[in-house]
């Protein structure tokens, strides 16, 4: 291969290199600025998970989903939010208790809420069995007559003999089912993997990238000149 | 083309220097994810100075509602309350209110996040200022960026994550746990000052 022939093929590639880089960036940038204004994008979606009927009041129902968790009165023809603080994500089991028709327990899958009024005022309940990571994604929840929980996690299973107040675990602990990638991911994408330094390196690696494609841009559209002396 | 490489590098540098730490005082302490950063962005007369600047006059109060009201702000959140009181800080101008601001403490990830809310007299969020974060890493939180996006929001709003309010990527845990202490602060300010609908 010439020199000729060589510099032809870097200033074609810096070309598509910066040209796809500019795009990346265009996708970036839109797509950060429509997470700014989520309203653009329509309603998002609440798919349902879970329903339970209400033992006490007729018609009344509660469904899971996304979101949180939903009401009903009319036989579930018409559903409204339940307004709460923290509400968990992604409900995956409404339950009201056996022995306690007020007292009504919503599983997320990253937290378990409970209301001793039927659903009017809800609280969180801690899970702070020993050993527990705090990724563990819960699965299902069980309440046996006499008010004693069992929580399925992606750990294994737990069970709460006073309401919530400590857990312990039910048998052995299973292991988490697969390596948080998405968290790993994130952690190599963000530098956080190595620590404070890292997030530097990164924020100034993508800063670098910016700079690049600009002056790259600048420089195709001025000569084309990009490798020539 | 030495020139363009030594501008490339002397802009890398410079960015490099540009995205360092933001200020704070740092604290080596060990948590559940691993040695971390304690940050003191600000110390609450600090937190206190900048959003009552026009103020002359500062003061303090601790509130202790009445089971009516605590029962009222449980029905307002949806959720039950905890702590027997709290202070509400009050900016006064010329004799004018400046509104009002409370210190919040809330869950993140692992540890809890100490940020200070300012509401306007009218009861809007005027500013959020992120007092102390504990944890290594989600610490984008401070950032006006994101707290900006509670500007005006009074009581009515709902500020519920990734629909009113946008967490910041990597730190969904501080956002919510700041969107829940701003949406605190809003309901017990609102149930504290605002004239009661079925008032005189």
């Amino acid at each position: 291969m010439t020199e000729k022939q060589m510099k032809s093929g870097l200033r074609s590639s810096h070309r598509w290199v910066g040209a796809l880089a500019a795009v990346l960036l265009f996708l970036a940038g839109a797509s950060g600025f429509l997470l700014q204004h989520p309203s653009w994008l329509g309603p998002a979606a609440n798919p349902t998970f879970a329903v339970a009927a209400d033992p006490v009041v007729p018609g009344r129902l509660l469904r899971g989903t996304h979101w949180g968790v939903e009401e009903s009165t009319d036989q579930g023809l018409t559903w409204r939010e339940i307004d709460m603080l923290a509400p968990p994500t992604d409900v995956v089991r409404v339950i009201f208790a056996p022995d306690d028709p007020r007292l009504v327990h919503a599983l997320g899958r990253d937290a378990l809420v409970r209301s001793r009024d039927g659903g009017r005022i809800w609280q969180e309940v801690p899970i702070n069995a020993t050993g527990l990571q705090p990724d563990t994604r819960f699965l299902d929840l069980g309440i046996a007559p006499g008010g004693v929980l069992y929580l399925l996690t992606d750990d294994g299973l737990l069970g709460s003999s006073d309401g919530g107040l400590s857990w312990d675990r039910r048998g052995t602990a299973t292991g988490k089912a697969s390596r948080d990638w998405r968290g790993l991911i994130h952690d190599l994408h963000t530098g956080h993997i190595l620590g404070a330094t890292g997030r530097r390196i990164a924020e100034t690696g993508a800063l670098a990238l910016l700079f690049i494609t600009v002056t790259g841009l600048v420089l195709l559209r001025r000569n084309g000149k990009v490798f020539r002396r | 083309m030495r020139r363009l490489e030594l501008m490339l590098v002397a802009a890398v540098l410079a960015l490099a220097g540009a995205a360092g730490p933001v200020r704070g005082q740092d604290q080596l302490t060990e948590s559940p994810d691993g040695p971390e950063a304690v940050k003191v962005y600000f110390t609450p007369d600090e937190a206190l100075a900048r959003v009552f600047a026009e103020a002359d006059s500062l003061w303090s109060e601790e509130w202790i509602p009445t089971p009516g009201q605590r029962s009222e702000l449980e029905t307002r959140l949806g959720w039950a309350v905890t702590g027997e009181t709290f202070v509400v800080h009050r900016g006064i101008r010329d004799g004018q209110d400046q509104g009002y601001a409370m210190i919040m403490e809330e869950q993140g990830r692992f540890k809890p996040i100490t940020f200070m809310v300012k509401v306007k007299a009218d009861l809007r969020v005027e500013m959020v200022l992120v007092m102390v974060y504990r944890e290594s890493r989600g610490d984008g939180v401070k950032r006006q960026r994101f707290l900006k996006q509670f500007r005006d929001k009074d009581e009515s709003d709902h500020l519920r994550l990734n629909r009113d309010i946008v967490a910041v990527s990597g730190a969904t845990m501080s956002s919510r746990a700041l969107a829940i202490g701003v949406k605190k602060a809003l309901a017990i300010l609102t149930l504290k000052h605002a004239p009661r609908k079925d008032g005189p």
